[in-house]
């Protein structure tokens, strides 16, 4: 596998790879949020009842990881993808923003009672 | 001192917990320098690697152990128990983001100084910083 890389570069796949990290972190957030917000969804990814949600909520993230990278890699394979660059490029820095603040338990718990 | 006496007071989770902070420090220093000297690449995809299999071997030790309301997400009564849940929301981002950074290496290899790659060199830098950071950040919220 590194020799394959090292010949020549596969840009796309490591824009595919940016991309994917990008989807998992809104992919997290956006679960965390269902499940801190509907029982129901909490219960569907309870994988371990000792850990509870959690062990969903890693499973997916991996889960959409994996997927979008393959989806990604798949589309891209072979194609010039510089003019995606910036634009994935700036999704991902969102997505970091959004990961970090919306997964801070005063904004996911805030409810007006 | 007595192993299982020291074992006691030190669980496995934070060994290598300790371990994955001591070299993301040292991870960091290293991206600060693929963009000049770019035979860091090698040695930082082994740091980077160690770094990946020691945060997953601690969320197996800390999920086959779980014991503690922190991982259930439910109606948390105490600060510290809100911070609990958090923290295993914020051990998600070094996982993500250290997948991110070594499979770009593991493209680009030495190319990343190339001056085309300048944007996966700032994801790189990027993914290792906020990474590096999230777990001073775990460490402050372990201390409340």
């Amino acid at each position: 596998m590194f020799r394959l890389f090292r010949d020549r570069i596969h840009e796309s796949f490591a824009l595919a790879a940016i991309l994917a990290g990008s989807v998992a972190l809104h992919v997290a957030w956006i679960d965390n949020l269902l499940i801190s917000r509907s029982t129901t969804i909490a219960q569907m990814v309870t994988l371990n009842p000792q850990i509870g949600p959690i062990s969903g909520l890693y499973v997916d993230v991996l889960g959409a990881y994996f997927t979008s990278l393959l989806i990604a890699a798949a589309l891209w394979r072979g194609r010039d993808v510089s003019h995606w660059r910036d634009r994935v490029f700036w999704f991902f820095v969102a997505s970091i923003i959004m990961f970090l603040l919306m997964t801070l338990p005063f904004v996911y718990g805030f409810a007006v009672t | 001192m007595d192993s299982a006496l020291f074992l006691e007071f030190i669980h496995p989770g934070q060994i290598l917990f300790g371990l994955t902070v001591l070299l993301f420090g040292s991870a960091f220093t290293l991206s600060l320098l693929i963009g000049m000297k770019t035979h860091v690449v090698r040695p930082l995809i082994g740091v980077l690697f160690m770094i990946l299999f020691l945060l997953l071997g601690t969320v197996a030790i800390e999920f086959s152990a779980a014991a503690t309301p922190s991982y259930t997400l439910g109606d948390f009564a105490s600060l510290s128990e809100a911070l609990s849940t958090h923290r295993w929301l914020l051990f998600e981002l070094p996982i993500v983001l250290t997948t991110t950074s070594l499979l770009i290496l593991v493209v680009y290899h030495e190319k990343i100084a190339d001056p085309h790659a300048r944007l996966y060199r700032s994801v790189v830098l990027l993914s290792i910083a906020v990474s590096f950071a999230s777990l001073i950040a775990i460490i402050f919220e372990s201390m409340l």
